[in-house]
């Protein structure tokens, strides 16, 4: 048992360090103030390879740890909250939903993308009526042969306005319960998918918080992640790998204590 | 240099002066220091455990759930303290921890609030 943190670790953690000081630091209580998405921080943070930490480095990723990834979300959040659910969103839900579970052409397409931070991901779960209890889904997608027609709302998603791939979770089958819900990659530009108004927050103000609605949005077939049916258990692996992000933003608005 | 609720406190208690001395230098600020710092060890442990056991392959649903219950409650818990021990000076903006209050608060609810983190927990202990 060693408490002890590698030389790797530590020299990952004086870069978010410095980072944040230098970057982060400048304007974060006028972007609180103003709820001003950290545009050119992201597009920084994604050339120190800090948008995809986790992900193959054949897929444009650091090919790091997930100690790593916490120790560099914890330090940005010790200035930015708001950067770092950024940083923790794209990479522990959806660069990993992509990477663990996504087919190789939806990696090729779209995990390159995103791993790079040459795109944004958002992961869409919480419904209006839906929220932690995931079973609940009112989003629908149903099946057409080659694509599915997705229709419904998501509520609180981060980075729902700035997003370029969106992670959805949508129910295909209301009879199966929770062995009918898919989940599928949506891209912004598509006919039918709305961006509703950027959210009025009490915190994490800089980051931004939209309503997403679908309105017959058609979704190709090759986009679903996994076999038909795999959506519920997608959400919730995920999102398993997403609280280890969030624990560690948590540890750095806390503060420092070594 | 800013770096966290609880660093802010703890320097800046080391400067503003009370009663002819340093904050830090009445127990009932430091005592609140040293209760933050061992809140903060403690969920770090946490963090960093689960952080390990999906590096090692281990199953980390339970891990990560208490990682999480953990470190957003003392996250608000801290940054409530240090907006306190910075007094009037908490609730302006420029010294950043009310901003770090308010910011804490969303890690108790988002990506499965404390609640369901509880049931990820119990479960995990109730099953055979």
């Amino acid at each position: 048992m060693d408490f002890n943190l590698s030389e790797e670790h530590l020299m990952i953690r004086e870069a978010a360090r410095d980072f944040a000081k230098q970057e982060l630091l400048p304007g974060v209580v006028e972007r609180d103030n103003k709820q001003e998405f950290p545009k050119e921080q992201v597009r920084k943070m994604g050339q120190l390879g800090f948008m995809g930490m986790m992900v193959d480095p054949k897929y444009g990723g650091g090919g790091m740890d997930t100690l790593s990834y916490a120790i560099v979300v914890e330090e940005l959040s010790k200035i930015d909250a708001s950067s770092s659910v950024i940083v923790s969103v794209n990479n522990s839900l959806v660069c990993y939903g992509i990477e663990q579970y996504g087919n190789e052409t939806q990696k090729q397409k779209y995990l390159t993308k995103l791993a790079t931070g040459e795109a944004l991901g958002a992961f869409c779960l919480s419904e209006p009526e839906a929220g932690s209890d995931a079973t609940s889904q009112k989003t629908t997608a149903i099946d057409k042969g080659d694509h599915y027609i997705l229709n419904g709302t998501k509520n609180w998603i981060t980075n729902g306005g700035s997003a370029d791939y969106y992670l959805v979770i949508a129910q295909t089958d209301k009879e199966k319960g929770h062995r009918g819900i898919n989940a599928f990659i949506v891209e912004k530009t598509w006919d039918g998918f709305e961006i509703g108004p950027k959210e009025d927050k009490l915190g994490i103000r800089g980051s931004d918080t939209h309503t997403l609605n679908f309105n017959d949005v058609k979704v190709p077939k090759e986009n679903r992640i996994g076999e038909d049916g795999f959506g519920f258990k997608f959400a919730m692996k995920t999102l398993s790998g997403g609280r280890i992000g969030i624990a560690a933003q948590a540890l750095g608005i806390a503060g420092r204590s070594i | 240099m800013l770096a966290g609720a609880f660093e802010l406190a703890r320097d800046y208690s080391k400067i503003r002066k009370s009663f002819g001395t340093e904050i830090c230098n009445h127990q009932a600020i430091a005592f609140k220091l040293a209760d933050m710092h061992l809140e903060i060890e403690a969920a770090r442990y946490l963090v960093y455990k689960s952080a390990w056991d999906k590096d090692n392959g281990n199953n980390y649903d339970t891990s990560s759930a208490m990682a999480k219950l953990k470190a957003s409650k003392v996250a608000m818990e801290v940054s409530v303290e240090a907006v306190q021990i910075h007094g009037g000076n908490g609730f302006v903006k420029e010294y950043h921890v009310e901003r770090m209050m308010r910011d804490a608060k969303i890690t108790q609810i988002y990506e499965g609030t404390s609640e369901i983190q509880k049931i990820v927990i119990s479960r995990s202990l109730l099953k055979d």
